[in-house]
C-alpha cells in the first residue's frame, strides 16, 4: 500500500524479569495508513500499552524489543541510533498519556513547556515558537489566558488539551494516545473526543494509534481496530465490523460486556475466568480457556491470522479447515 | 411507609479549605455535600451518580459514620447514628458494611485470605471457636463463587486476580452478616469482560441475603441496570431522583441530561457527545465557590435569570421522579429539548 504510514511486522516485545520473560507482546503486525486512525483495544495484561512504547523505542525496563519491524515511511525504527530514534520521538511521532500531570513539568509554565518542545525539535526563531505555541492553544481550545498557568492550576480536561497541543507542537505524522480519557470524567471526556475528532478532520494528514481499554470511547474516532489478547493479535477489521459482525470468540464476548445504557434491561455479560497470567501463559491459543467455542485443537496449535473476510482477519482455529465456522459463525452465536 | 433502612435529611459536610499563607479569618469551606435529603428501603437497592466531586462517596462514608457530619441528620432503623450510644455504634459497625472501589489497596497485602476474612469475626466476636470460624469463612467464600477455599486461602491479595480479589472484597464485608452495604464504585477498577459477573453477584446477594445497598457510581449504564431507585449529584446536592429506568432513559434535569449525552457509545447512530452544547463542558465550579441560585446555572444552556438567583426546590414531576430545576416542565415541551430527549430515549 502506498499510503502506508506505520508498518508493524511480528513485533515481539518481552520484558526480561529476574526469573521468568513475559511475552507483552509477541508477533503482532498492523499498518497504519496515511490519515487514518487505528483502534488498539485490550484488557489489562493483554500488551496494549506496550505496542505503543515500542514503536516508540521507549518501553521501561527490564522491557526490550525482541524482535519485528518497525517502519515509519518505510524507514526501519529499529535500525535507528539513539540520536537519530530520538529526533523521530515527538517530531515525527508524539504520545498523549493517560496521566498528563505526570508528563509536564510541574515547575514550568504550560505555555514555556510548549515554546520548548517546539524549539527543541524544529529549528526556527524563538518568536516563531511562541506563534506556533499560541496557534496551538487555539487548536485545542485552550484559553490564551492559560499560557501561563502551571500545570497544577488546570483542571483535568485542561492538561489533557495542553497535552494534546504539545503533542502536535512539531506537526507528527502519528500521534499515539494511551488512553488519553480514561482518568477524565464523562463529559470532559466528551469534549475531549470532540477535540480529538476536529483534529482528525482539520489536520487532514494527521494519523492516529487510539489504545484504549473502552472500545465505545475508540470506536467515534477509528476507522479500524485491532483487538489484543495475552500479547496476541484475536481480530483486526473496519470499525463497524468489529463491532457488529465480530468474528474471533473473545471479540464477540467482549462487545457483549459493555453495557448499554439505551436497553431495556441488563444485556450485558461476563467472559467467564480470568485474564492469563502473563508469567504463564496458556498453551496454544492464549483464550482458549475463556472460551466456550474451544475445541481440541485450540489446546494445542497457536492459530494462524486469516482474512475470513475482505479486510477482516482473525486467529481463531473455528475458522481453519475442519473448524466449526470454516464456512462462516453462525449468526445466533453469543 | 415500608421499612426504612436508611433516611438522610439535610445531610451536609464542609470540609475546611486550606488556607493559603498569611491569609486571615475563619478560611473558606468546600461544601462537598450541602443539604441532601433520601431514603433507602429494605431490600432497595439507591444509586448515586455524578461527576468525581460531586459528594456521592462522601455522602457514603458519612452513612457508615466514616466522616462526622456538619449538619442534618442520618437514621438507620429510625436511629441517628451519630447520637448512639459507643456500645450500639459498634453493632452499627457489624450491620452496616462497606465495598471499596480498589480491592488492591482496600485488603492488607501482607494478610493472608483466611486472615482477611478471620479479622472482623474476632474484632465483632462472631465466632467462638477455630472450627466455627472456618466453617463461616468456607461458607461466605462459597457465596462469592469462589471454589476452592482450601487452598485459596493461603494465598495472599497480590496472587488473585482483580475479579477474584474483589470477591474477596466482598466476602469480607458479608462476614459479618450486615443488613446493609455501601458498595463504592465496586467494578470501576476491574476489567470491562469480568464486570457484569460482579455485578451479578451482588443482585443475587441481595435476593438471597436480604441486604439493602448504597451503590455509588459514575457509570451511568451500570447504575441503570443494578439500581432501583437513583439520584444525581451535582456539586454536594441532588438534582433528580426517581426509579433508575425512568432518570436514565428519560432524563429530565439538564445536568442529567448532558451526562447522558456525553457517554460514548458502540451504536454509531448515537454519537450524542458530538452534540454536547460547549457550554455545558464549562469550568467545573469548585465546592468553595457555589454559583448562587441553581448550582448548575453557569453551565446551563437554557440558564434564566431567575436561575442566576433563586435555587431550585426539588419538585415532584412524575410519580416519585422529583427534579430541581426551575423549568423541568417547560424543558420538556421545548422543541430542541423535545429533540434531545427524543434522541436520548
Amino acid at each position: 500500500m502506498a499510503d502506508l504510514l506505520l508498518d508493524v511486522k511480528d513485533l515481539r516485545s518481552y520484558y526480561y524479569l529476574p526469573d521468568v520473560t513475559v511475552r507483552a507482546i509477541d508477533g503482532v503486525s498492523f499498518g497504519i495508513s496515511k490519515a487514518e486512525a487505528l483502534g488498539i483495544i485490550g484488557e489489562s495484561g493483554s500488551g496494549k500499552s506496550t505496542i505503543g512504547w515500542s514503536v516508540l523505542r521507549a518501553l521501561p525496563n527490564p522491557g526490550r524489543i525482541a524482535g519485528g519491524d518497525i517502519r515509519l515511511d518505510g524507514r526501519n525504527l529499529l535500525e535507528l541510533d539513539r540520536e537519530e530514534m530520538r529526533k523521530i520521538r515527538w517530531k515525527e511521532i508524539a504520545m498523549v498519556t493517560q496521566s498528563a500531570m505526570s508528563s509536564f513539568d510541574p515547575l514550568m509554565r504550560i505555555g514555556d513547556q510548549i515554546i520548548e518542545a517546539v524549539s527543541v525539535h524544529e529549528d526556527i526563531p524563538q518568536e516563531g515558537a511562541v506563534e506556533r505555541a499560541k496557534s496551538l492553544f487555539k487548536e485545542v481550545s485552550l484559553e490564551p489566558s492559560r499560557f501561563k498557568s502551571y500545570p497544577h492550576e488546570l483542571s483535568g480536561g485542561m492538561r489533557q488539551r495542553a497535552m494534546i497541543a504539545m503533542a502536535l507542537a512539531c506537526k507528527p505524522k502519528l500521534v499515539i494516545a494511551d488512553e488519553p480519557t480514561t482518568a477524565l470524567d464523562v463529559i470532559v471526556q466528551a469534549q475531549i473526543l470532540k477535540l480529538m475528532d476536529s483534529l482528525k478532520s482539520s489536520l487532514k494528514s494527521l494519523s492516529i494509534m487510539f489504545i484504549s481499554h473502552d472500545l465505545s470511547v475508540v470506536a467515534g474516532i477509528s476507522e479500524k481496530i485491532l483487538v489484543v489478547y495475552g500479547g496476541k493479535m484475536m481480530e483486526y477489521g473496519a470499525t463497524a465490523e468489529i463491532i457488529k459482525n465480530s468474528l474471533h470468540p473473545y471479540t464477540i464476548d467482549f462487545v457483549n460486556s459493555f453495557p448499554n445504557i439505551d436497553a431495556t434491561k441488563m444485556s450485558f455479560e461476563s467472559i467467564p475466568g480470568n485474564p492469563p497470567d502473563m508469567r504463564n501463559p496458556p498453551t496454544g491459543c492464549v483464550f482458549h480457556p475463556r472460551c466456550k467455542h474451544a475445541w481440541s485443537k485450540c489446546k494445542e496449535a497457536v492459530p494462524a491470522w486469516k482474512e475470513v473476510e475482505k479486510d477482516h482477519f482473525v486467529a481463531c482455529h473455528l475458522y481453519e479447515s475442519g473448524g466449526a465456522w470454516e464456512h462462516g459463525r453462525p449468526h445466533n452465536t453469543s | 411507609m415500608e421499612d426504612l433502612i436508611i433516611r438522610v435529611e439535610q445531610l451536609k459536610k464542609w470540609f475546611p479549605a486550606k488556607k493559603r499563607l498569611l491569609e486571615r479569618g475563619g478560611g473558606n469551606w468546600v461544601r462537598a455535600v450541602d443539604g441532601v435529603d433520601f431514603s433507602i428501603a429494605k431490600g432497595e437497592i439507591f444509586g448515586l451518580v455524578g461527576e468525581s466531586g460531586c459528594g456521592k462517596t462522601t455522602t457514603g462514608r458519612l452513612i457508615l459514620a466514616l466522616e462526622d457530619k456538619t449538619g442534618g441528620n442520618i437514621y438507620y432503623k429510625n436511629q441517628e447514628i451519630f447520637s448512639l450510644k459507643r456500645r450500639n455504634q459498634r453493632e452499627l459497625r457489624r450491620a452496616m458494611q462497606v465495598i471499596f472501589q480498589n480491592p488492591y489497596e482496600s485488603l492488607e497485602s501482607r494478610l493472608s485470605i483466611f486472615q482477611l476474612l478471620s479479622e472482623p469475626l474476632k474484632i465483632h466476636g462472631l465466632a467462638s471457636n477455630e472450627s466455627e470460624m472456618h466453617s463461616k469463612i468456607r461458607e461466605i467464600l462459597s457465596e462469592v463463587d469462589i471454589a476452592e477455599p482450601e487452598e485459596f486461602l493461603h494465598k495472599h491479595p497480590f496472587e488473585l486476580s482483580g475479579g477474584q480479589l474483589q470477591r474477596v472484597a466482598i466476602a469480607r464485608a458479608l462476614i459479618l452478616e450486615p443488613d446493609f452495604v455501601f458498595a463504592d464504585e465496586p467494578v470501576s477498577m476491574l476489567d470491562v469482560s469480568i464486570r457484569a459477573g460482579i455485578l451479578e453477584l451482588l443482585l443475587r446477594l441481595r435476593e438471597k441475603l436480604g441486604l439493602t445497598y448504597l451503590f455509588v457510581t459514575h457509570d451511568l449504564a451500570i447504575s441503570k441496570f443494578t439500581c432501583d431507585r437513583v439520584a444525581v449529584m451535582y456539586l454536594g446536592k441532588i438534582v433528580e431522583i426517581g426509579q433508575s429506568h425512568e432518570v436514565l432513559g428519560r432524563p429530565l434535569h439538564p445536568y442529567s441530561q448532558a451526562l447522558k449525552m456525553a457517554l460514548p457509545t458502540l451504536d454509531a447512530d448515537r454519537r450524542t457527545y458530538r452534540e454536547l452544547p460547549d457550554v455545558i463542558g464549562g469550568e467545573i465550579p469548585n465546592a468553595i465557590e457555589i454559583p448562587s441560585g441553581c448550582r448548575f446555572h453557569p453551565r446551563c444552556p437554557y440558564a434564566t435569570d431567575l436561575c442566576k438567583e433563586k435555587e431550585p426546590d426539588l419538585r415532584e414531576l412524575k410519580n416519585g421522579h422529583y427534579v430541581a430545576c426551575h423549568y423541568a416542565e417547560d424543558l420538556q415541551g421545548k422543541s430542541h429539548v423535545t429533540v434531545l430527549t427524543n434522541r436520548l430515549s
